[in-house]
């Protein structure tokens, strides 16, 4: 029997928000980059966007200034002090890279942004009190949304135009729209909104990939910076208001099945 | 080594609230930060009675709170007791929505200002940090280390049973077999909060004698909806 109803998990806030947006926007931007061979970077954009996301997250925790203390756990489970020690290595590496371009610092901070993604997707899937995070799917559905607005940020940055740079947009949007119709398949709280979800789901997935192709068939610079800027805002305004609309679960009051059948021994109860 | 447990009889709650003013007045903290009586409301169906459910820190056999801290705050003790150590603790809120139970909250940071009535400097020893029920673990050690028995001498007994106005709430070691909160569960049909989550909660629910039909209210409900 449920006790309690689901209420508005009220502890992640918009830093923490903004740490998963900031945090896989520069991860994915990095990523994206080495992938489509769009070369050094002329700005340590990256590096700097995931510092600002740790920086914000750091506001929002109580004694901040214990923040070291995330150190002690890495080996034991916590996903949040692996997030923190790859999101850490990859604003270090990322840095060094941007300065001195050494292929081992390229690779270091490949490895350490691919790792500070999973770590953030897999940190949010951990919290079994909020069952919409709760779920195998979401580590996908954040890496997706982030490489989304890495790729569209990139689309922004890019000084040459290369065909590559579509690659990591357009699978990132394939990859999205397919968890948007696995969402409206189970989504059965009526047409409306589900009219709705499809709708949005149009908006953030069909017209980026719409202007991605208008772009690769020579529809120009402006078509791709719109894209880019949709996809950038797209990707996190869906993890805000993930974060955000995050519900603590119901509570749940269930008997305790024994083999007696009611639970009850003969002759007795202790009232 | 006891695992220490609690035993609450729906049909003796009367939610009157007394629990959770006790525990705030005991440790400090505000009340409900710890715990709280949720008021399920009347159900025709068993005579207009009136359910009211305790909820706190369930103290599992495996918290999910305890394998996400990231800084090792979260920690459980041999007999059951979750413990969160203040000094660790950064406010994170991880464990906030990592429990099942709505158990857990984030004090808000409270600062005394260095020239105020009565304060020293600096925060408050418990402000921007999370919380939860504890079993009053400090009034049990010391319980304990004077002989005394953790559920039946008072001074070892968590404030909440102490006060319990309707004597719904039972404390002790639940393996113990002689123990009251043993008998209580063998005895007694009980229920458990999140059963399907298998986190082996040391909280159990004593269902009253009118509960098929709160069950049977609770579906009509539902059907309603």
């Amino acid at each position: 029997m449920r006790v309690a109803k689901a209420v508005p998990q009220a502890s992640w806030g918009l830093a923490a928000a903004a740490n998963l947006i900031l945090g896989g926007l520069g991860a994915s931007l990095h990523l994206c980059a080495l992938v489509a061979g769009a070369g050094r970077p002329d700005l340590p954009v990256a590096p700097a966007l995931a510092l600002a996301g740790f920086i914000i997250q750091g506001l929002e925790t109580g004694r901040p200034r214990q923040g070291y203390l995330v150190l002690s756990r890495l080996t034991s489970g916590s996903w949040m002090s692996r997030e923190a020690v790859l999101g850490g290595s990859f604003v270090i590496f990322g840095a060094l890279d941007w300065l001195f371009g050494h292929p081992l610092l390229t690779l270091a901070s490949a490895v350490s942004a691919t790792g500070y993604l999973a770590a953030q997707g897999a940190m949010v899937a951990a919290a079994r009190g909020v069952p919409s995070w709760n779920r195998n799917r979401v580590p996908l559905l954040l890496g997706s949304l982030s490489f989304m607005g890495g790729s569209g940020l990139l689309l922004l940055l890019k000084r040459t135009p290369s065909d590559q740079l579509y690659a990591p947009a357009i699978l990132s949007l394939v990859v999205l729209a397919v968890d948007a119709l696995l969402n409206l398949r189970s989504d059965s709280d009526g047409l409306g909104r589900r009219a709705r979800a499809l709708a949005f789901a149009l908006a953030v997935h069909a017209i980026p990939a719409a202007l991605i192709l208008a772009g690769l068939a020579g529809g120009g610079r402006m078509l791709e910076g719109a894209a880019g800027l949709l996809m950038i805002g797209a990707g996190a305004w869906i993890k805000l208001r993930f974060i955000r609309k995050g519900m603590l679960r119901p509570l749940v009051l269930t008997t305790v099945e024994t083999p007696g059948g009611r639970g009850t021994l003969p002759g007795g109860g202790a009232r | 080594m006891a695992r220490w447990a609690m035993v609450i009889d729906l049909e003796r709650c009367m939610g009157c609230k007394s629990c959770p003013v006790s525990c705030g007045q005991g440790n400090a903290v505000p009340p409900s930060s710890r715990r709280r009586v949720v008021d399920c409301g009347v159900f025709e169906r068993a005579g207009r009675q009136r359910l009211f459910v305790p909820v706190h820190c369930n103290h599992c056999s495996d918290p999910p709170c305890l394998e996400v801290c990231p800084t090792g705050a979260t920690w459980q003790r041999a007999d059951g007791i979750v413990v969160i150590d203040q000094k660790r603790c950064i406010g994170c809120g991880y464990c906030v929505v990592a429990c099942p139970y709505q158990a857990r909250t984030l004090l808000a940071c409270e600062y005394h200002l260095p020239f105020g009535p009565g304060n020293g400097s600096g925060r408050s020893a418990k402000g921007g940090i999370c919380t939860k029920c504890s079993f009053c673990l400090e009034r049990v050690d010391s319980g304990l280390a004077r002989g005394l028995r953790p559920g039946r001498d008072e001074e070892a007994t968590p404030f909440c049973v102490v006060h319990c106005t309707g004597g719904a709430l039972h404390f002790g070691d639940i393996e113990d077999e002689n123990s009251e909160v043993s008998r209580l569960v063998r005895e007694n049909r009980t229920a458990v909060l999140q059963q399907e989550l298998g986190t082996g909660p040391a909280v159990h629910y004593l269902v009253p004698s009118w509960w098929e039909d709160v069950l049977e209210s609770a579906l009509e409900e539902v059907a309603q909806e």
